[in-house]
């Protein structure tokens, strides 16, 4: 499942780091990227449709609702939105938390 | 009632009766797949789609606009009209009041706006509007929730407009002086009478004059008015 859900974290994050024009240029999406904090590649807002898409995109694709910003998400230390990777993990784990 | 793909898609809370169902009413007439909220089917709901939503349940408004969601994919526009005020001194005030106020009118305006607002991205045209009252205003007696519940719209309203601007979305609140609704006739006759006496134009206002504010705010041309304050009845 985790190959699924990281092919659709980095589709929706690639997406979003091209629609940022060329400030975005010739970003590779990796796990290691940081999405939050001080080294993000993405703005705020930027990283809120990220969030927003991936709901979707798993209501859409795996047919299952998730919610990515009810508290746990926001209080979880490292934060899920820390990089690409984290929050790869984390949707994974809301996933099999919720079967 | 199937949504056609090329309507405009509007969303009106507190679409029941009174100024909601007469707002979604005309905005069906012009061309718009309404969709009202309300806890309660309207008796003359033929013109637009009636969702049962309790605004006071986040898992209810989430429900409905996941419908819309699944039915249109998009939501053009948001008429924030919601609200029940119940008329009295605070501490006099019961709890249920107080709390049926504060989550009607303030915390499910806000689940609302944040539902739809996910559905107005990458949207052409997408326009939130939110009923305010003269009571953020006047301040009447009686009405220290009511107009604290209408007066934190107001700041939500404008402040969520920032962060929606970038994509194109605009957020604008109409305030109304007093319309003539079973809200308003559930009130003492003789203070609501003096209230709209106080009014440089004193009197009720009417859906033609809802109307003309709210067509200002869904025009295309109206794309760069954003985080503003419209006041019926000439109360500033």
């Amino acid at each position: 499942m985790r190959e699924q859900i990281r092919d659709l974290v980095i589709s929706i994050v690639t997406q979003a780091i091209e629609g940022l024009g060329d400030s975005g240029k010739n970003s590779l999406v990796e796990e290691s990227m940081t999405l939050f904090g001080q080294d993000a590649h993405v703005d705020s807002l930027t990283l809120v449709n990220i969030i927003v898409d991936l709901e979707e995109v798993i209501q859409d694709q795996l047919n299952r609702t998730i919610s990515l910003t009810d508290d746990e998400a926001v209080f979880k230390e490292p934060s899920p939105f820390s990089s690409v990777g984290l929050l790869i993990d984390y949707i994974e784990s809301l996933l099999i938390e919720d079967n | 009632m199937g949504a056609s793909v090329t309507k405009p898609i509007a969303v009106v809370t507190g679409a029941s009766r009174g100024l909601g169902h007469e707002i979604a009413a005309k905005l069906a007439l012009q061309g718009y797949e309404v969709f009202g909220l309300s806890r309660t089917e309207s008796v003359h709901s033929g013109l637009f789609e009636f969702l049962e939503t309790d605004l006071c349940s986040a898992e209810s408004v989430r429900n409905a606009f996941a419908l819309i969601r699944k039915r249109c994919g998009r939501i053009n526009v948001l008429i924030n009209n919601a609200a029940v005020l119940h008329s009295q001194y605070l501490m006099i005030l019961p709890d249920r009041s107080i709390k049926s106020m504060t989550e009607t009118n303030l915390e499910g305006t806000i689940i609302a706006t944040r539902e739809a607002l996910k559905l107005m991205r990458r949207v052409e045209l997408a326009r939130v509007v939110t009923v305010s009252s003269m009571a953020t205003v006047l301040k009447p007696e009686g009405d220290s929730v009511y107009a604290a519940t209408k007066a934190g719209l107001e700041m939500f309203t404008s402040t969520v407009a920032k962060e929606v601007a970038r994509d194109g979305i605009t957020c604008n609140v109409l305030s109304i002086s007093a319309f003539d609704s079973e809200m308003y006739r559930s009130l003492n006759e003789q203070r609501v009478g003096e209230l709209i006496k106080q009014l440089p134009i004193p009197g009720f206002v009417d859906i033609d004059d809802v109307m003309n504010v709210i067509d200002f705010f869904l025009s295309p041309r109206s794309s760069g008015i954003t985080a503003q304050v419209v006041r019926l009845g000439g109360v500033s």
